[in-house]
């Protein structure tokens, strides 16, 4: 027999006393209760109730994206992609849509920095992305706050978030090629790259279905008012080995030494 | 067959009275050695573990083990029927649907018989693993139901403090705070009265007065009360019969900010 304490949620008392939790009289071995789930390779105590619910939270959050409002964000058109998915005849088989436009019901949104909702919203998903890459939890400003440069685009399919983009401005000196293969930066050349993506990423279950590519294009088109940029002058910062994949595949460069080249930015 | 006489009525009802606030419906397990039962407070907290040896009794016969489960609260209803220097005999056969509760008063020749309809009650017996404890402490159960009872006026929340040489309960609440601070002292006129201190890792634990209010109603049975605690375990509330046991299981309550 063991004891089994509930972790803390909701609001917490403002004033000074201290406030004590009950803990729970837990029966049984321990050991064999503890799993890891494994889709999104949470640890929690079968058997309770606090931690089954936590991981459902999580469960859901990771792998099918964070509920979204259909009020949040504009909504973006990605000329390149024909048009957004209301044109898209209903027939249209997947694979096809896919090189036109958006699947049906999906739709890319710009966050509006004004609208504290939404941001809180993004914010929410971007700390299960810097999570998931280890990035730092810090970067996300030129985005979220008016009057800055950044933009950050979200990618919703049945009211969920599946897909987000962060991007920045560049100034010329943060720009560098990278070698793909060894993944070295390249020295001495400073290219000039326009864009930044900070961070791109994809839930687990949505993965490869051209998420990020109708992201990216959302990025290209919108983030700098009325002028669209080209796909050579966005730069990637730190892939990961999908996203270095998915920089290849995107707007890598071959160097006439045979290495891929990646857009990057430091 | 169970036949199981008590030389006084009121000592069942003692035990009974000392748990049956803090849970309802109880399994009661009845073997050649005696009768035992289990039972977990709705909110799974405290835990009752109670242990009636053969010996306790006058006299005692149980040719096969056979499960009572009972609605204390209904079980208290007939104990009051009986008078204290009535004895009791419990009586049950082997496939029973209701046990027999016999008072007798030997003097008068006065029978009180009451039948008490059995329920299914669905639980688990638990094995309870001996567990080691950091600290062991032994004192007279009226002292300590005193203290519990004074200091939880103040709070809902009561706070064990063992160390080397002191114990020390605690209440920190709205309207004020108080503390009791006791010592290891040896009593030899009286050795009840003694407090017996054994500790190995000085313990600082938090548990919820209205389970302490409950536990101190066992004190009616004994006149020492023995509290184990570990800083990561139950802690362990017991009153001794003169064959066997009231134990409480009590999960202690966690500072939030840890």
């Amino acid at each position: 027999m063991a004891i089994y304490r509930s972790r803390k949620v909701g609001k917490r008392n403002s004033n000074n006393e201290t406030k004590y939790v009950q803990s729970k009289l837990q029966f049984g071995k321990k050991e064999s209760k503890i799993v890891k789930c494994p889709k999104c390779e949470m640890t929690y105590t079968l058997g309770s109730i606090d931690d089954k619910n936590a991981h459902d939270k999580y469960h859901d959050l990771h792998l099918k994206g964070r509920k979204w409002s259909n009020r949040w964000g504009s909504l973006v058109r990605i000329p390149t992609l024909s048009n957004i998915a209301e044109i898209t005849p209903p027939s249209s088989s997947r694979a096809s849509v896919l090189t036109t436009g958006l699947p049906i019901g999906d739709k890319v949104v710009m966050i509006q920095p004004d609208n504290a909702n939404e941001v809180k919203a993004t914010l929410e998903i971007l700390e299960i992305v810097n999570n998931e890459l280890n990035a730092p939890h810090d970067e996300n400003d030129f985005w979220s706050l008016p009057n800055e440069s950044g933009r950050a685009f979200v990618y919703i399919k049945n009211d969920r978030a599946v897909g987000v983009i962060t991007i920045e401005t560049l100034e010329k000196e943060r720009c560098r090629w990278m070698v793909y293969s060894s993944k070295s930066i390249v020295a001495n050349i400073r290219p000039n790259f326009i864009l930044g993506i900070s961070r791109i990423w994809v839930c687990k279950t949505e993965r490869c279905h051209g998420i990020a590519s109708a992201l990216l294009e959302a990025a290209r088109n919108h983030t700098i008012y009325g002028k669209p940029v080209e796909k050579w002058e966005i730069a990637w910062s730190q892939p990961t080995e999908s996203g270095g994949k998915l920089a290849s595949k995107y707007n890598g460069v071959t160097h006439k030494s045979g290495k891929l080249l990646l857009p990057c930015y430091i | 067959m169970l036949e199981a006489k008590f030389e006084e009525a009121s000592f069942f009802k003692r035990i009974i009275d000392g748990f049956k606030d803090c849970v309802q419906l109880v399994n009661f397990q009845c073997k050649d050695d005696g009768i035992i039962a289990q039972a977990v407070d709705d909110s799974r907290v405290l835990l009752v573990s109670l242990e009636i040896g053969s010996e306790s009794f006058q006299t005692y016969r149980c040719d096969h083990p056979i499960t009572l489960g009972i609605d204390l609260n209904s079980l208290s209803k007939i104990l009051r029927c009986g008078n204290n220097t009535d004895t009791l005999t419990l009586i049950a056969d082997d496939t029973p649907d209701s046990v027999l509760l016999l008072f007798e008063d030997t003097k008068r020749e006065r029978i009180a018989e009451y039948s008490l309809k059995l329920m299914d009650i669905d639980a688990d017996f638990l094995k309870i693993e001996e567990l080691a404890y950091e600290s062991t402490l032994m004192m007279p159960s009226a002292e300590f139901a005193k203290n519990v009872r004074d200091l939880s006026q103040l709070s809902d929340s009561l706070t064990f403090t063992i160390t080397k040489e002191t114990i020390k309960f605690q209440a920190d609440g709205d309207i004020g705070s108080g503390s009791v601070i006791l010592k290891p002292y040896v009593n030899m006129d009286d050795p009840d009265q003694s407090i017996k201190l054994e500790m190995e890792q000085p313990v600082d634990l938090t548990f919820g007065s209205k389970y302490l209010l409950d536990i101190v109603k066992g004190s009616a049975l004994s006149n020492k009360v023995g509290i184990r605690l570990s800083s990561e375990a139950p802690a362990l509330f017991q009153f001794d019969l003169s064959s066997g046991f009231l134990q409480f299981f009590l999960a202690p309550k966690f500072n939030d900010e840890e």
